[in-house]
């Protein structure tokens, strides 16, 4: 490894060289704040590095990995979602003091699967990211151990994560029995000499994986009781990071391998992004907890951002397809990290429980004005009203869909919108409502979730007022 | 222009601020808001008068406009243009913005700073639509101006606001997405045709839509448009929506934002789609007709009285969806007439209403009665407005009315006969919504109710004249109006 490779590898080096440091840190003296500074700061400086690195081109580092602007992009995405997490978290594990080390130690290792993961060229290290995303979060979600619903919940994702892993890998063997390799660069030409049983069944195999993870419909039951049970700022860092570092290095390789090629699958593909979108939809219409709703919401999410991957390389081309799906993950996760940041805070300050259901939101907005304005402010992103980034996401999505000429999933898109509208509707109008039974607040430092909520607040907003910036961005890294 | 709505979203943040001063600051900081847009309104539009020229020679309709880049990966630009019929329904809006200031003058006693800031916002929405000339743009003011609304509805309404509001925006947004959908099917079929983003309305007017997408935009558009008129059957939210509405969001609803969906089909639907739209021409007058006489008819069966005057606005719209597809000068006239005459006469009916609401807190028919006997003012007023809907020779709707009628015959004779019959059932359910309210025996326990003050009274006092002014004198209106509707004439070939 020369020079000039290590300096495209930055990010990277930076944060195993950080984990380490943290590692004999906690190890030498355990101090909650020295170890939220040091994660910190080792997840800034990571930011940091690939924000230069966007524009460095694109370097094989190794075998299994490709440094370019787009998973220098995705790094920046993750570490950032990351950091909003870990700080977010603080509050949370100081009110009930939970303040060990390993917290900070397992964030920090699940972002670095999940940046491994984005700069993927090779199946081998897709399953490496993946797995070290995967086992973190597994910890993450089970994490305060205090009560029997993390554990639950934590050991419903375990079982599942692993079964689909299991699938996964059978994916990936019948793969290279197809083949031959395993490598991303090259594969549309190997695919299309292959075997097409072979492939599709592989192809098919792996998505059954990855649908398990991305939480798509028929492969979702996890989805709602995780993230009810794990928690919030958890659950936020599983909602966004976990899904868009798989489904940032899913859309790399479909690219790669060319798979809008082959029929059966996209059909297969654009069934599951309808199921996704009016399943999740509907069945998150009659949730009474905050987090169970969004869990549902998310899969109708991931239901729309497939959309952008059934017509990606499809009969029509469209050459916006992968840059909606950047888009739109980009404004899923500013969206949903505000929500749970907001939902985060609410819990730490002692208006909701940690469960989050609907009523303890009740008046919100007359006693916590910040806090449910973001609130707000990210469900109106998550539904789509204009001036926020989810807005632009869906523009972004309708355009690719109309460019494709995709009207079967326009339409579902259309009505799963209407019918999300409902849900999120309903509770901005419980947090306007007449205030309900008060649990006591908590009174303690409010600065850093008050900061935090107005930098997620400004991040929706000016991705849906002023997008061109980060448009250009995703023009030059694509 | 962007000043006019950079100050109403700027005084609702101020207004909002102002409820720390005491809770009857925020009217006044609105109101004075409110005074300011219309000088700034008037500044420009005395620039207008000073060039009479562009009035009359109808080769390029628009009096002001503005540009500015905004997102070019998209070829969005944020262009702002005023025409007559825009200018028209501008001051409608900022007159009955006036008017719903002075109605939550005393009724909102509750976080009022935030319901005037949403109630400015809500303006600042509907000016954008009205002033909007890139297609995106309008989208965004279309979807926007949803949410304050909302609010209003759900925090400041009456008994079932959750139902309301919910449907309101369900309604609204489900249709917005079918519009935004539209929209992006004009807007690739443009980059097919040229290789580059454009949603600038006058772009898409050099490169129309042929075939089936056409067909499809149409629809997409027109859906959005008919939830906002309403035309039956997709007028369900409303009579809910008006009636929990607060009675400002009432005024406004009834008065302006309802003229969003009319004003969208005569800029957009019709220009846009010529073909197509004269095509489905006969179909949507039959849903106009039937708006006409179901509206009425439901009304007569009301005994709520903000729901009799909702459904009253589903009958009074049948006429400006009959107005826009007579498909000639003289019926679209007589459309942008009934639009601002029925924003008018409703606002004021609402303002009754509330009125009514806030003193004896029912809207029910049957708990009044002889009420012109205990307020003598407020009776004469709502009996100038319900005789004004009802369509009296020398008021505005009268006119308004007559010229769609006029239109309408020398194209759909049987249609206009038919239509017609709404003007008896009109005058059926109006005149005993007055005898209800105001005639006969008055209750012991209504003696003693506080009359209409001077506050009111100028509030309606302005509505009063402008109604007179649209029956006795239309012509400068008409005037205002005609080189838009030129233009969509040589256009569509009305």
């Amino acid at each position: 490894m020369n020079i000039s490779t290590a300096q495209v590898l930055l990010p990277l080096l930076i944060m195993g060289l950080g984990i380490i440091v943290l590692m004999l840190q906690i190890a030498i003296k355990r101090n909650a704040s020295i170890t939220v500074a040091l994660s910190a700061l080792v997840l800034g400086c990571t930011a940091w590095a690939a924000v230069k690195g966007i524009t460095a081109g694109s370097v094989e580092a190794t075998a299994l990995l490709i440094v370019d602007g787009y998973g220098q992009l995705m790094t920046v995405v993750i570490t950032l979602a990351a950091l909003v997490t870990l700080l977010v978290s603080h509050r949370w594990l100081a009110v009930e003091q939970l303040e060990r080390g390993e917290y900070a130690m397992l964030l920090l290792l699940a972002s670095f699967g999940a940046v491994v993961l984005v700069h993927a060229q090779h199946f081998a290290a897709f399953l490496l990211g993946l797995e070290i995303l995967g086992v973190s979060v597994y910890s993450l979600v089970a994490y305060p151990g205090k009560s029997p619903a993390p554990i639950e919940a934590g050991l419903k994702y375990l079982v599942l994560s692993s079964a689909s892993t299991a699938i996964l890998l059978f994916g990936f063997a019948l793969l290279y029995a197809a083949s031959g390799s395993l490598a991303f660069e090259g594969m549309a030409g190997r695919l299309a000499a292959s075997s097409g049983v072979l492939v599709a069944g592989a192809s098919l195999m792996i998505f059954t994986g990855l649908g398990f993870k991305l939480s798509l419909v028929p492969f979702h039951m996890w989805t709602p009781d995780v993230y009810e049970g794990a928690p919030t700022p958890v659950t936020g860092f599983l909602a966004t990071v976990s899904k868009v570092a798989i489904f940032a290095a899913l859309l790399r390789w479909y690219e790669s391998a060319n798979l809008g090629a082959i029929a059966p699958l996209t059909q297969v593909l654009g069934c599951l992004a309808i199921a996704s979108m009016l399943v999740g939809n509907l069945l998150a219409l009659k949730q009474n907890n905050v987090k169970r709703l969004l869990g549902y919401s998310s899969i109708a999410h991931m239901g729309y951002l497939l959309i952008a991957l059934v017509v990606l390389g499809g009969v029509v081309p469209t050459g916006m397809a992968s840059e909606a799906a950047l888009w739109y993950l980009i404004a899923y996760t500013a969206s949903t990290l505000a929500a749970f940041t907001a939902l985060s805070a609410l819990a730490s300050r002692g208006w909701a429980a940690e469960a989050c259901n609907l009523d303890d939101l009740r008046g919100l907005f007359w006693r916590e004005p910040l806090l449910a304005l973001g609130l707000s402010v990210s469900l109106l992103s998550l539904a789509g009203v204009p001036l926020t980034a989810g807005f632009m996401g869906k523009f972004y999505l309708v355009a690719t869909g109309v460019e494709a000429g995709a009207w079967t999933l326009l339409m579902a898109l259309v009505v799963g919108s209407a019918i999300s509208t409902f849900y999120y509707l309903r509770i901005i109008y419980t947090l306007s409502s007449g205030a309900g039974e008060a649990l006591a607040c908590v009174n303690g430092d409010r600065s850093l979730s008050d900061a935090l909520m107005i930098a997620l607040l400004a991040a929706v907003l000016l991705l849906g007022i002023y997008p061109e910036p980060i448009m250009g961005v995703l023009a030059s890294v694509l | 222009m962007s000043a006019l709505i950079i100050l109403l979203l700027f005084g609702g943040g101020v207004a909002w601020l102002s409820e720390r001063m005491g809770a009857q600051i925020p009217a006044r900081v609105s109101l004075v808001v409110l005074l300011l847009a219309s000088a700034l309104f008037m500044a420009l539009v005395r620039d207008v008068a000073d060039t009479p020229v562009s009035l009359v020679s109808g080769a390029n309709p628009w009096l002001l406009m503005e540009t500015y880049t905004w997102i070019p990966r998209f070829g969005i630009n944020v262009i702002f243009a005023m025409d007559g019929m825009s200018l028209l329904l501008v001051a409608l809006t900022l007159l009955l913005g006036a008017v719903a200031v002075i109605a939550s003058w005393t009724e909102i006693r509750i976080r009022s700073g935030f319901f005037q800031a949403n109630l400015l916002w809500t303006l600042a929405g509907t000016v954008g639509v009205f002033l909007a000339l890139d297609l995106f743009l309008f989208f965004l003011f279309w979807e926007v101006m949803l949410v304050p609304m909302y609010l209003l509805i759900a925090i400041w309404g009456h008994e079932d606001r959750a139902r309301a509001a919910m449907k309101f925006f369900i309604f609204t947004q489900a249709s917005g997405l079918l519009m935004l959908l539209a929209i992006l099917i004009t807007a690739v079929a443009y980059v097919d045709q040229t290789g580059q983003w454009s949603f600038a309305y006058e772009d898409w007017l050099a490169h129309p839509l042929t075939g089936m997408a056409a067909v499809w935009a149409f629809v997409g558009f027109l859906l959005a448009f008919l939830v906002k008129l309403p035309a039956f059957p997709v007028h369900s939210w409303l009579p809910d929506a008006h009636t929990q509405a607060p009675t400002a969001g009432s005024v406004i609803l009834a008065g302006v934002l309802l003229k969003t969906g009319a004003y969208g089909l005569l800029r957009f639907g019709l220009p846009l789609f010529p073909d197509v739209a004269q095509a489905h021409a006969p179909f949507m007058l039959i849903i106009g007709v039937a708006g006409i006489l179901y509206g009425a008819i439901l009304a007569y069966a009301q005994t709520d009285f903000k729901r009799l005057v909702a459904y009253s606005s589903v009958s009074h719209m049948g006429f400006v969806i009959l107005g826009i597809f007579a498909w000639n000068a003289l019926a679209w006239s007589g459309a942008v007439l009934q639009m601002v005459a029925h924003g008018l006469s409703t606002a004021a009916l609402f303002m009754v209403a509330g009125a009514l609401q806030e003193r004896l807190h029912t809207r029910n028919l049957s708990d009044m009665g002889g009420l012109w006997r205990a307020m003598p003012r407020m009776g004469a007023m709502a009996m100038f407005f319900i005789i004004a809907s009802v369509g009296l020779p020398g008021l505005g709707n009268f006119m308004a009315e007559f010229l769609v009628m006029a239109g309408l015959w020398q194209a759909w004779p049987l249609i206009c006969a038919v239509a017609a019959l709404g003007l008896i059932t009109g005058a059926v359910y109006s005149l005993w919504l007055l005898q209800q309210a105001f005639h006969g025996p008055l209750d012991e326990k209504n003696e003693g109710l506080r009359d209409f003050n001077a506050r009111d009274m100028t509030a309606l006092g302005v509505l009063v004249i402008g109604l007179l002014w649209l029956g006795l004198y239309p012509q400068p209106v008409l005037d205002l109006a005609a080189p838009t509707l030129d233009a969509i004439a040589q256009r569509v070939g009305g």
